[in-house]
């Protein structure tokens, strides 16, 4: 009886996850929510502190409460502007104690002359703000921030309850004030969960359904692969192989021949590997405007290479900006500048090596394709020995001590700010409001996968930049011996 | 992420989402209403005990609505509902000496749960025609109740300003006010592109690395052979070579090759010799020793079982470019190699005493240990460091993970 497969369990969406952070461009749609509750909440607070001016004892500090509460409002709309996404944690937490400050001013405004709980405008006002979270932060986070704050409003209504016209249990007021708190608290938390955990799956099955697009072109990408080795290779490189053997036997010519050809081939090699994934994009940009008739020139300046060390979402990011950019209608073929560049150390093949037993200053020894071999004679060779020894036993001794030095220097310069700025310039004649709304969406998907989004405009020339930290990916660990 | 929702499963993602909201903010009125009906109940007015049973009765159709989510189920939440308003209003209210009006946000409680049915819609529309309803059945209900208490009627904003806070979140979702309809698929596209553009690359960087180990060490070889007849080495290798390009599909051939299971896995067992002469590191060192290179191996041979074949083809690629780097580079005639192991991982230390480099050097000629051993290790998951100084030899330590190993030996151990 053969056992069936167990169905593998879909990857949970991470804590910090939210509406906005997983789908930037729909993130763009629901916006409009914050400045709605914004004047709602405001409207609610200046209407009902107006007509309740006989509760007021002291107008200052009303005044202030319905104050900060604008501001709490003023703070929502402004962390919530999709030119300054993402929404962080920090500013939820400013908005939310904002809220507080305003409930309980407002509460030492009626102190002793309060008759209704329910009448109240911060705590309906505080729950406004947190259902308003839901796009923008995950639903854990507003569960917490919304208990926090329905533990204090329940606390401030059961201190004034001695003090109200109804007469009841003290504890029904604390319930009434904490729903108006917890009930949008709760929907808001439900809203964005359901939200992120539908986005994620959608994530997860489109991702499986590229991944097994792309496996199923492996067979016809390893042809073309191929292909174009054997072409770049040059026509003379495998006759040339297949005739020597043919022949048993090698000329002064053909050793000559060997050189040059070996030299060609690396040099085309080389070329070949510091072609980065934007140099391919480009490539393939300029040669869709050649095929509009458009004459174009765009360059790329990234002489270290810093492309490589973008992640996949980032260069998908990167990727339909620049082509969205180069359809886009205005667009100037001979204007596209793209310049990376950074502080800390950019991802080069060559930062492991270590002059582990000497100095940097010290003399180089040319090493070179045509050097020949040295004879060795016996006492070279039992000076080798003695030096092959030394070698490893530095080599030993160095990985076991400056290993960890090399570990936390790499890291903390990454963390230091191993960041690479991508600088992206276009010229485009169009209206700004028209370029603005047609760039909207790409510049939130931006803003979702990169920090520090600067847009600038000098008509007809449109400056892209953002940074690109590096340092996710912990520094690779190797075990001692 | 940036792999956002497609179009046609927008409307369809905000109604559920929206309706999981509608339906806690529901249950936590009711679990209020109940909580404070029932300290009521137990402190004031023990006829109060009704209010808890249509209470809990309309939480009950509302978590049954919320996991079944059929028409039938709203349709009995709404009646029951109803009922409960009227129940609950005339109860609650009816207590004497307690509620001075009847727009209270006890009283209010089960009517806002009500009109919170309208995310049974799966549309914005439905949603809106669900609420309303709902929102009118819960006034009336509410207002035939207070009509037989003794308290004054007052407008009840806290439903009427719930109902109309659903409403208007449902026709925001509704509405379909995506800025632009291309850039979703746009970047579709682009993360689509990007993952052909990766495999692609893993090919083209596999492709270089077989292209340097191969055509470039074999066009460097004879370059540094002397006019004459071939040796047997050098024919030997050059048929390898031209094999390679020709007979095979190179690329091809190693996926094949690297679906196939760890060595470790298979079920007969092979001896420790067995092991390490199937060892794709123990060819390369072969090959190098046919071109002249004494090699010295030390440590733990059989340790290199516990790479899969795909690893091991790899490793032993790597371990050849080094070995070719010392033959063409180092201007001596022997190495090391020294393997070492551990629970998760391999590493093999090669070593010469040779002439060494400097970083500068390396920069400008760096295709053998960029392409054919970095690279490669990297994409194993492994690392590569490197210490090397002009006049005091290089030694080069590639660290690869693997199966775990049930007996880890001691690192460093000399082998026979």
């Amino acid at each position: 009886m053969t056992r069936a497969t167990p169905t593998p369990r879909r990857p949970r969406a991470p804590a910090s996850a939210s509406q906005q952070r997983l789908d930037p461009i729909g993130g763009l749609a629901v916006w409009p929510l914050a400045p709605v509750v914004a004047v709602i909440v405001v409207t609610y607070a200046v209407v009902t502190t107006a007509s309740r001016l006989h509760e007021i004892q002291i107008v200052e500090v009303a005044a202030a409460a319905v104050a900060v509460l604008i501001i709490a409002a003023a703070a929502l709309v402004w962390s919530a502007r999709p030119d300054l996404a993402p929404f962080t944690r920090g500013r939820a937490i400013v908005i939310v104690a904002l809220g507080v400050t305003a409930h309980l001013l407002a509460a030492a405004s009626t102190w002793h002359l309060n008759g209704m709980i329910q009448d109240d405008f911060a705590p309906i006002g505080l729950g406004l703000l947190l259902l308003a979270l839901a796009p923008f932060r995950p639903g854990k986070e507003i569960l917490v921030l919304g208990g926090s704050v329905a533990l204090v409003v329940g606390l401030t209504a059961l201190a004034q309850s001695p003090f109200l016209d109804v007469q009841t249990l003290p504890l029904l007021f604390a319930i009434i004030a904490m729903t108006q708190v917890l009930a949008p608290t709760l929907a808001g938390a439900a809203y964005s969960r359901q939200v992120v955990n539908s986005i994620h799956r959608w994530q997860t099955d489109a991702r499986r359904a590229i991944r097994a697009r792309t496996e199923a072109s492996r067979g016809l990408l390893a042809q073309s692969v191929v292909d174009h080795r054997l072409t770049n290779l040059g026509a003379d490189v495998l006759p040339f192989l297949a005739d020597v053997l043919d022949r048993g036997s090698l000329t002064a010519a053909d050793v000559k021949r060997a050189r040059s050809l070996a030299f060609q081939v690396r040099r085309v090699l080389v070329a070949e590997v510091d072609h980065t994934w934007l140099d391919d994009l480009i490539d393939r940009e300029r040669e869709a405007l050649r095929r509009r008739g458009l004459t174009p020139l765009c360059v790329i300046a990234d002489p270290e290479r810093r492309a490589t060390g973008f992640d996949s979402d980032q260069r998908a990011a990167v990727g339909a900006l620049i082509v969205a950019l180069c359809t886009l209608r205005g667009f100037d073929p001979t204007s596209l500048v793209v310049q990376i560049d950074g502080s800390g150390a950019a991802p080069t093949d060559t930062d492991h090596i270590t002059q582990a037993f000497g100095h940097r200053g010290a003399r180089s020894t040319p090493a070179t394709d045509t050097m020949t071999m040295a004879i060795v004679t016996a006492a070279q060779a039992h000076a080798a020995a003695q030096a092959r020894a030394q070698a490893r036993a530095q080599a030993q001794v160095h990985a076991a001590t400056t290993r960890p030095r090399m570990i936390i220097d790499r890291h903390s310069s990454a963390v230091l700010g191993a960041v690479d700025t991508i600088t992206i310039q276009a010229g485009i004649s169009l209206p700004s409001i028209q370029r603005r709304r047609a760039l909207r969406p790409y510049l939130s998907v931006l803003r979702a996968v990169f920090t520090r989004v600067r847009v600038t405009s000098r008509h007809p020339l449109l400056t892209l930049e953002f940074d690109a930290e590096r340092g996710q990916t912990p520094a690779p660990r190797i075990k001692g011996s | 992420m940036s792999l956002g929702l497609p179009g046609h499963l927008v409307q369809q993602t905000l109604a559920r989402a929206l309706a999981r909201a509608a339906h806690w903010f529901a249950l936590t009125c009711l679990m209020a209403a109940a909580v404070s009906v029932s300290i009521l109940s137990l402190n004031r007015s023990p006829e109060l005990w009704i209010t808890i049973v249509v209470v809990v009765a309309m939480g009950a159709l509302l978590v049954l609505f919320t996991r079944h989510r059929r028409i039938a189920l709203a349709v009995a939440y709404l009646i029951v509902g109803t009922l409960g308003v009227y129940v609950f209003t005339l109860t609650v209210l009816g207590v004497p000496d307690v509620f001075p009006t009847s727009n209270m946000y006890l009283a209010a409680l089960p009517k806002m749960a009500l009109v919170m049915v309208g995310g049974a819609g799966s549309t914005a529309l439905g949603g809106v025609l669900w609420s309303t309803a709902a929102f009118l059945l819960a006034e009336a209900a509410a207002f035939l109740a207070i009509l037989g208490t003794t308290v004054p009627y007052r407008t009840d904003l806290f439903t009427l300003s719930t109902y109309l806070v659903l409403v208007g979140a449902m026709v925001l979702a509704g509405i379909d006010r995506r800025v632009s309809n291309a850039a979703q698929p746009a970047v579709h596209r682009a993360v689509q592109e990007g993952a052909n553009r990766q495999l692609r690359d893993a090919l083209d960087t596999r492709a270089i690395a077989l292209l340097n180990d191969t055509t470039v060490a074999q066009l460097v070889d004879l370059s540094l052979a002397e006019p004459g007849a071939l040796s047997p080495g050098l024919r030997a290798s050059l048929n390898y070579t031209l094999t390679t390009l020709h007979d095979t599909n190179w690329l091809t051939d190693i996926d094949a090759r690297s679906s196939t299971a760890p060595q470790s896995t298979v079920t007969a067992q092979p001896t420790a010799g067995d092991d390490w002469h199937a060892s794709a590191v123990y060819t390369a060192i072969r090959r190098c020793r046919d071109r002249g290179l004494t090699i010295e191996v030390t440590g733990d041979r059989d340790a290199l079982a516990r790479l899969d074949a795909g690893s091991d083809r790899d490793v032993g690629l790597a371990v050849q470019q080094c070995l070719v780097n010392v033959i063409l580079h180092a201007g001596i005639a022997s190495a090391e190699v020294a393997i070492e192991s551990d629970l998760t991982t391999i590493s093999l230390l090669i070593t010469d005493a040779g002439r060494g480099f400097t970083e500068s050097e390396s920069a400008s000629d760096r295709l053998g240990l960029r392409q054919s051993v970095r690279r490669r290790i990297e994409q194993l998951g492994g690392s590569v460091l490197i210490w090397s100084r002009p006049g005091a030899g290089t030694s080069v330590r590639l660290t690869v993970p693997a199966a775990q190993g049930q007996n880890v030996p001691v690192s460093g151990r000399p082998t026979p």
